[in-house]
């Protein structure tokens, strides 16, 4: 009896766990179009990761690859899109990776004690994949902003970049410290 | 040598050191899956049997739960929740608990092939109050276990009583309490023991009935010529996961690793073999 009881429970919070997921083939994932919906103006944004190229020795030896740091250090360069009033750095890099194939990875703002997105790595390029103070920041117009970019919201006319920083930020000419 | 236990402590203790080095610091997949089934071989061999199916367990749990939190990885298999579930992050989560897999059952085989004897003969000398602890440690709860096994048969055999919670929460009680009393007084009654045998007074030395033989410092060479081996050419053995797993390539170190993880089975078997063909001439 209990033993059935224990199997039931298990049985419905593996059904509860399968129905809270949503599982979509690759095509299905990058087919998901939102960039048409009203706008309210457009906005800019980049990648790089130029920084990469001057500590090449530092990288990853598996990253090693053009496949993976282009020649010219650059992910994606300026390109527009349409931004709504509740965009934010975020969500304005999360339609652009979507929209161009671009692999990432980022940590939930359940997943951290701050209560806010943490990209973890674009394009294979992690954090600390290029010496222990290498990761992922961004600049909006370039000011490198002291907020998480899922709390950065965006204007029209707004130019974010996303970039690599090999030392904390400083060789992108960010002092995060202050 | 007819059996792998009849080895010098010093010669199978360094033994299973080096086969748990490798298998922890080499992360290289095929490494781990020879470690894991030379683990398995020998756990067969020695005839163990319980913990299979929790060591079986947690292999699939690890194996599951890395591509649920790692989303790094070439080729993506499906998207859940929006977020990729990649064939790297699986294999690297295969490879995660083939390791603790096999870290798991080469000290399952440890604690079958070195007894406490044996571990106060390694470290009764270099460090002899720890040793004493540790075995009494260890040797507490299975004692604990048993005891308490014996204790609750001959309850239900004295006092058979319904299976209502409540008589058997009476019962459990009753022994538990019987427990407690009896290993406080097994500690009382021990250290006077001890005392009477003069305990703390002077050097203490263990009773060993190990002998040193050739055998035992070849197992030692072996042993460390292992670990020089992969110390010095583990590097080439590197394997990557991330972002896109290293094909499998032939290395001749798996073969060396092959038979140095299925040693103790084979001088089990050998000693096996040996022992049916010599009774089968009496």
């Amino acid at each position: 009896m209990k033993r059935r009881l224990a199997t039931l429970i298990l049985a419905f919070i593996c059904i509860l766990s399968f129905c809270a997921c949503s599982v979509q083939s690759v095509e299905q994932h990058y087919a998901k179009d939102d960039l048409q919906d009203k706008t309210d103006g457009y906005a800019f944004i980049s990648i790089d990761c130029k920084t990469v190229l001057n500590n090449y020795d530092r990288l990853d030896d598996s990253l090693k690859s053009e496949k993976y740091v282009p020649k010219d250090g650059v992910i994606l360069k300026k390109t527009k899109y349409p931004v709504n009033k509740d965009d934010t750095a975020f969500s304005l890099l999360q339609r652009a990776v979507r929209d161009k194939h671009i692999q990432m990875e980022f940590q939930g703002p359940e997943q951290n004690s701050l209560g806010s997105v943490y990209v973890q790595g674009i394009n294979y390029i992690y954090e600390m994949s290029c010496g222990e103070l290498s990761g992922w920041l961004y600049s909006v117009n370039d000011d490198f902003a002291n907020v998480s970019a899922s709390e950065y919201k965006i204007k029209d006319g707004d130019y974010v970049k996303w970039q690599y920083t090999c030392d904390l930020g400083y060789d992108l000419g960010a002092d995060v410290l202050n | 040598m007819q059996r792998f236990s009849a080895f010098h402590p010093l010669a199978s203790f360094l033994y299973f050191v080096s086969a748990l080095c490798v298998t922890m610091f080499s992360r290289n997949i095929v490494i781990a899956a020879l470690s894991l089934a030379g683990a398995m071989l020998f756990y067969a061999v020695l005839g163990l049997r319980g913990g299979i199916w929790l060591y079986f367990i947690i292999f699939i749990l690890t194996a599951l739960s890395n591509p649920l939190f790692s989303h790094n990885g070439v080729t993506v298999l499906f998207f859940l929740n929006g977020n990729q579930i990649t064939l790297e992050a699986v294999i690297y989560g295969v490879y995660l608990g083939m390791m603790i897999m096999a870290v798991l059952m080469w000290f399952s085989c440890y604690n079958d092939v070195i007894t406490s004897d044996k571990f106060l003969c390694l470290f009764g000398s270099v460090m002899p109050k720890a040793a004493l602890i540790i075995s009494m440690a260890l040797r507490l709860v299975p004692s604990f276990i048993s005891e308490g096994k014996e204790m609750l048969e001959i309850h239900s055999a004295l006092l058979p009583s319904g299976k209502s919670a409540i008589k058997r929460i009476k019962r459990y009680a009753a022994v538990f309490s019987c427990l407690i009393t009896r290993s406080l007084e097994g500690a009382a009654e021990r250290s006077d023991s001890m005392r009477a045998r003069g305990y703390g007074k002077g050097k203490r030395v263990s009773y060993s009935r190990f002998r040193f033989k050739a055998s035992d410092a070849i197992m030692i060479a072996v042993s460390l010529l292992w670990i020089v081996f992969m110390f010095f050419f583990g590097g080439a053995m590197e394997f990557n996961y991330y972002p896109e797993a290293d094909p499998l390539k032939f290395n001749a170190a798996y073969i060396i690793a092959a038979a140095y993880f299925i040693l103790p089975s084979l001088i089990n078997l050998w000693g096996e073999l040996k022992w049916r063909y010599l009774a089968s001439r009496i």
